[in-house]
């Protein structure tokens, strides 16, 4: 009897992992039933980046809408690592049939096209949508006594060695947005002290302390420690409704200044025309009944939906932007 | 916050419908916590969207309770099962599984609970009282503190060995090894990735915890045949009067440590309760007495403290500032982002009917999980009495799936089955597996301070003082550590020559 029972458990447990391991790795057949009525069932969204970003907010908002809409669930499983390149190649190998879809963005799409090794083509994939984009903040500490986007200029311009910004890794459209900023000032990128941080959250933070002198990041990064007073944000890449206040680097004269991250849905390329064609439309749609306006704009976030040929054009030539702003620091 | 906020803040909370969400929101977060392989994080994310449908403050108390539950459901497997389901119950499986072994499951499970709610309940009117007030202290914490408190933290490795330290260091070391494969945070580099792209996502920390002590555990028994699977008794369910006296002095020093260290970035609750166990530890060994590796009851009270101390800790920069301490208050904030409320020192000003409803909350949440946990001890404590045969399969499921919900990748759920052989082979070699968790934890963190401070100024270690207390105390720790180890071998060096002239 005791000789048997820890080969009986032994047993129990082997099939038991077993019987977990298949459970997950077991996928819904893809169904390959006529398309006219899609969908006939629940969609996967896979958001590339962790739980509680705004950009994670704002894919839900969009998946929330869009299956009210159509009248499926879409489950949204957040899948993390590798520079969002994990993420995206399960989206682009599975079947085309919009059953698998993507939270696309800036980070997942067009900075990848930076990547080197990079195991797919970055643009093999059918771009669906692009619903909302935000603007982006320049930021410097209240300690710091610059309260303007000419003070802060004159500060880099004078001596750019001890001139401190935040850096993201150049692989986050916040760093695009510093390039963007020193290129216009004349500042040569690889003087400056660039001192890493792995997101603008703590970016803004070191802004705030004085630790470095300039941060850019999305503006809904700057908005608790602006509310304290910790943080001065000298001027927006673009209009955000929560700040209305605020000045815009185009009307301070920097109208070049225009780096905005993205919000967007993709799925496989050669997704289906007919899937292709309801999910855009349902996505319009929702843009021209402003039904995205209220959950967007507390992020930060103004709905601007583009298709189709624009949508591609746009995606290309911000591959183009990125790719000449990251030759000025490599 | 005034007296008078406070009590509508109560007011606002003692409805039906808030009772029945924090209640619901205790029992699942437990329920999550009690699986074996899964944790509050885990349990938060998974409840996250579920939350985004109830008005603000039930919102929030919704997910706190989650959290709440979570952290206490964590434990109970942590002394149990030898599962921690998170890496903050990492002590209370050291302390608590040979208390079980002992049929002291019970006094464990019953200590863990009412530490933790001593400290949820003084870290909450701490956070009423301060407020914003010392908030800023937070923005204080650049780089270079941080640094410093990262190598501070790394001297608690030397109390949670057991044996040799030089053992201790090395599975740090690979802790840290481990931490860094994937896709460096800072230069965007690939590290020891082999240029393979799944090995990219690199090593994420559940599922190598519950693969190294869920799925390990279960290899060991198995291994061992039918040596321990002799059902281990309950015995007595209350804590003896001497157990009791010993956890009192615990709970109060891992409440103020916790509390307090929880105010500062990058302090994870997890960390508190890893310097909390190896001071408290330490403490023991000094008076002679130590039970610690043996099943301490001082090693459960003081970092379950600890632990809940931090985390209330952490709402005060989380509010004040916006700040996030860890990963579950990053959700927190999350949360707030989505009801359109900013954090700020406005929050206890114009939002503060909506603080002090949160407030609030938190402490009707500790009494629920205090109310809910104390009697189910007895039903626990029988999950120690279900036999192998069937605990050892529902373990391994758990734990697995709990490996794959992190993030809902495969590669997780291969690296947690992965991890359960190399800790049966590392406990062949009688290597700790607790400080390889502590490195991987603190190696990411020591490396980006570290890199951000030598770039914000190559000589940043003369130029902050607060860098340098952190240096010094973490230096006299070490050296501490050394001379004793020197002396107590002398010691035995000497007894043993003692013996042999006496021959």
């Amino acid at each position: 009897m005791t000789t048997t029972r820890p080969r009986r458990a032994a047993i129990a447990v082997i099939a038991a992992g077993a019987l977990a391991l298949s459970a997950c790795a077991t996928d819904l057949p893809g169904g390959s039933a006529e398309q006219s009525d899609y969908p006939t069932r629940a969609i996967d969204l896979v958001l590339p980046f962790g739980a509680g970003g705004a950009t994670d907010l704002a894919a839900r908002a969009m998946a929330d809408a869009l299956a009210s809409e159509l009248g499926q669930p879409f489950n949204a499983t957040n899948q993390t690592g590798a520079q969002q390149v994990t993420a995206v190649s399960n989206v682009i190998g599975s079947a085309d049939d919009g059953y698998t879809l993507l939270a696309d963005g800036g980070g997942s799409s067009t900075v990848q096209s930076l990547l080197p090794d990079l195991p797919y083509a970055w643009d093999d994939r059918t771009f669906v949508a692009r619903v909302a984009g935000g603007a982006h903040a320049y930021a410097v500490g209240a300690g710091s006594g610059i309260a303007t986007l000419d003070e802060l200029v004159e500060r880099a311009t004078s001596d750019p060695s001890s001139f401190r910004v935040a850096w993201l890794s150049g692989t986050s459209t916040s760093d695009f947005a510093t390039l963007q900023l020193l290129q216009a000032i004349g500042v040569d990128p690889n003087e400056v002290i660039r001192v890493p941080f792995s997101g603008s959250g703590d970016a803004m933070q070191a802004a705030a302390a004085g630790d470095v002198d300039l941060a850019s990041g999305g503006t809904s990064a700057i908005a608790s420690l602006y509310s304290s007073g910790d943080l001065v944000p000298v001027a927006l890449t673009g209009a955000d409704p929560n700040y209305p206040d605020l000045p815009l680097t185009a009307d301070l004269g920097y109208p070049e200044l225009d780096m905005t991250y993205w919000v967007g849905l993709s799925g496989p390329a050669g997704l289906q025309e007919s899937v292709r064609d309801t999910l855009a439309g349902t996505l319009e749609q929702l843009g021209d009944e402003g039904a995205l306006d209220d959950s967007f704009e507390t992020l930060g976030m103004t709905v601007d939906v583009v298709t189709g040929e624009e949508l591609s054009t746009q995606v290309h030539e911000e591959a183009e932007t990125f790719a000449e702003l990251n030759a000025l620091v490599s | 916050m005034t007296p008078d906020v406070i009590l509508a803040g109560f007011g606002e909370i003692l409805t039906l419908e808030r009772l029945a969400i924090a209640f619901l929101g205790c029992f699942a977060g437990t329920f999550f916590g009690v699986l074996p392989g899964l944790g509050p994080v885990t349990a938060i994310a998974v409840l996250f969207p579920i939350t985004t449908y109830l008005d603000p403050v039930s919102g929030i108390l919704m997910l706190a309770a989650v959290y709440y539950g979570g952290m206490y459901g964590g434990s109970t497997t942590a002394i149990l099962l030898n599962i921690p389901g998170e890496v903050s119950s990492l002590p209370a499986a050291l302390e608590g599984y040979p208390l079980t072994k002992r049929g002291r499951a019970g006094a464990a499970l019953a200590t863990a609970a009412v530490s933790s709610f001593v400290a949820g309940v003084v870290g909450t009117i701490g956070v009423m009282i301060i407020g914003p007030t010392i908030a800023r202290v937070a923005l204080a914490f650049g780089p270079p503190e941080q640094f410093g408190l990262i190598l501070f933290a790394l001297t608690a490795i030397s109390g949670l060995v057991a044996g040799s330290l030089v053992k201790g260091l090395a599975m740090a070391v690979l802790g840290i090894l481990l931490s860094i494969v994937g896709y460096d945070a800072i230069s965007g580099a690939q590290v020891m990735t082999f240029g393979s792209w799944t090995l990219a996502q690199g090593f994420s920390v559940v599922p190598v915890m519950i693969g190294l002590f869920g799925i390990g555990e279960i290899l060991k028994t198995l291994v061992q045949r039918n040596a321990d699977v002799v059902v281990a008794p309950v015995g007595s369910l209350l804590p003896t009067r001497e157990e009791r006296r010993a956890a009192v002095g615990p709970t109060a020093r891992g409440t103020l440590q916790g509390f307090f260290l929880g105010l500062i970035p990058g302090m994870l609750p997890s960390i508190t309760s890893f310097l909390n166990y190896s001071w408290e530890r330490r403490r023991a060994e000094r008076r002679g007495d130590s039970q610690f590796g043996k099943g301490a009851i001082q090693g459960i009270a003081g970092p379950e403290a600890a632990n809940n101390g931090a985390a209330m800790g952490g709402f005060v920069p989380l509010f004040s500032l916006g700040i996030p301490t860890g990963p579950s208050m990053a959700l927190i904030l999350a949360a707030l982002l989505v009801y359109g409320l900013v954090p700020g020192p406005m929050l206890f000003t114009q939002e503060a009917e909506f603080t002090a409803g949160v407030l609030a909350s938190f402490l009707i949440a500790n009494v629920i999980l205090l109310v809910l946990n104390l009697p189910l001890v007895g039903l626990w404590a029988k999950i120690a009495r279900v036999p192998f045969s069937i605990m050892g399969p529902i373990v391994i499921v758990c734990c697995l799936v709990g490996s794959l919900l992190e993030r809902n990748s495969m590669f997780d759920v291969g690296v947690c089955a992965a991890f359960g052989f190399i800790a049966l082979l590392l406990d062949r070699a009688k290597l700790p597996l607790a400080p390889l968790v502590m490195g991987f934890i603190l190696g990411p963190s020591f490396q980006e301070t570290m890199r951000q401070s030598f770039t914000m100024s190559p000589t940043f270690f003369v130029e902050r003082p607060i860098f340098i207390a952190f240096a010094l105390a973490a230096a006299a720790t070490v050296a501490f550590a050394v001379v004793r180890a020197v002396r107590t071998a002398r010691m035995q060096r000497a007894s043993r020559d003692g013996a042999l002239v006496r021959h």
